[in-house]
């Protein structure tokens, strides 16, 4: 073929009929007897043709741009969806609890020792969360009553669960006490006074003495006088309870107040 | 403009899964469904512009039908093998060759688009406002050519370079039954 003709404008001049009369009779001639002049001809007419309708070309862009637009939308599975969501609700609970803690806070404190997750003795992010640590939960009565206690408790909190008993005494027994009364209260730094008399034979007595808190202060035992002297120089201010205790038998249960 | 894309996304998320299942279960690859996704959408608007032509079944079973059409006979151009008529292929042979004809129209013209777009910039942009119509004066203004002579002389240059790439593709010379 002609390479001048296809390298030229010929064909393109010859589709938008923009050659001479001349021209064109030239370009036709050899058309007559080159094929692939003429499906050069054909071809240049058939892209005119495909391109002359501008809104398909336009539709075409649109539909590639959306495709491509939806292609690029990364879509996750169910089960990540849920994880995310899980791990969301989480944070935000953290995070109010956080927010809650810190209201509550003394105003006065820096933030740093207000803030629960800078704090060294905290437990990381649910570190606000303290009261709820598994081995503080108040599993059991015991430990929800000593909980409760433990809010407002002081030396001279009361103990039910003797004072209940105080001024109770068991009948038939081989103890007479005379002293100390059920409620007594005594200054620091003096001496109480213990005596009893046998209503029969002669048998050992024991004075245990507790404070409000449960610990053991004093348990003197095998007594075989009449008369015992407790000396209180040392023991702090507060609340104390007394048991007078037989071999076997609990005689009476009082309490000293230490002021 | 933006109704259409909106449109096009939906109807993308919704239906195109169908057609990926259509080209997948007979040797297509993604890409090969979504250039019958975009054939198959060109074709319906091209016939819903037809005043006569009214939509008897849902979108999606027409759509459906088109691109099953569509893949029926690109695998039957590709491949040179005739397959035997069953339901998705019309009786008639007139309505037969005439949809055949409309659809390798639209796949022509999203090939030859595709080199279109490969072609370097001023080339492509050049032959886009030339297909937009825009004047000649126009085009060198916006192109910063001296003159509309001289844009005539680029658009014929870029013409040039797109018949040879069409040329040169082996897709393209199934639509080119030239001598």
């Amino acid at each position: 073929m002609n390479d001048f003709l296809t390298q030229s404008h010929w064909i393109g001049k010859f589709t938008d009929k923009e050659l001479s009369p001349d021209e064109e009779v030239r370009l036709l001639a050899q058309a007559s007897y080159n094929p692939l002049l003429r499906n050069e001809l054909r071809l240049d007419k058939d892209i005119n043709e495909v391109f002359d309708d501008f809104e398909l070309i336009s539709l075409s862009d649109t539909i590639r741009s959306a495709v491509s637009h939806e292609k690029s939308r990364v879509i996750l599975p169910l089960y990540v969806k849920i994880a995310a969501s899980v791990v969301i609700l989480i944070t935000l609970t953290a995070l109010a609890g956080l927010l809650v803690n810190y209201s509550k806070q003394n105003p006065g404190q820096s933030f740093h020792d207000r803030n629960p997750l800078l704090r060294h003795e905290t437990n990381g992010l649910f570190g606000f969360m303290q009261a709820y640590h598994m081995q503080d939960m108040p599993a059991t009565p015991a430990k929800r009553r000593d909980l409760a206690l433990s809010s407002s408790f002081n030396s001279y909190s009361l103990r039910p669960e003797y004072e209940f008993l105080i001024g109770t005494a068991t009948r038939d027994v081989s103890v007479f006490v005379i002293s100390p009364l059920p409620r007594v209260r005594c200054k620091a730094d003096s001496q109480l006074q213990f005596s009893w008399r046998w209503v029969s034979e002669v048998v050992p007595v024991s004075i245990e003495v507790i404070d409000n808190r449960g610990r053991l202060m004093l348990n003197s035992t095998q007594i075989l006088d009449m008369s015992y002297s407790l000396e209180t120089r040392h023991w702090p201010k507060g609340l104390y309870y007394y048991k007078i205790i037989t071999v076997d038998e609990l005689v009476t249960i009082g309490s000293i107040s230490i002021y | 403009m933006e109704g259409r894309e909106s449109c096009i996304k939906f109807i993308y998320r919704e239906y195109f899964p169908m057609i990926m299942s259509i080209v997948g279960n007979q040797h297509g690859n993604m890409e090969d469904a979504e250039d019958i996704f975009h054939d198959g959408l060109i074709i319906i608007f091209n016939r819903l512009k037809n005043k006569r032509f009214t939509l008897n079944c849902s979108l999606k079973t027409y759509l459906f039908s088109v691109c099953k059409n569509l893949w029926r006979r690109r695998l039957e151009r590709k491949y040179r093998l005739l397959y035997a008529t069953d339901s998705f292929v019309h009786e008639d042979a007139g309505l037969y060759h005439q949809e055949a004809e409309e659809e390798e129209h639209v796949e022509k013209f999203r090939l030859y688009k595709k080199h279109l777009t490969e072609m370097p910039e001023f080339c492509r942009v050049l032959l886009t406002l030339y297909i937009r119509k825009t004047p000649l004066q126009d085009i060198a203004r916006i192109m910063n050519y001296k003159d509309a002579e001289y844009v005539k002389s680029r658009k014929y240059y870029c013409k040039n370079l797109l018949r040879k790439k069409i040329q040169s593709d082996p897709e393209c010379k199934q639509f080119m039954n030239y001598e």
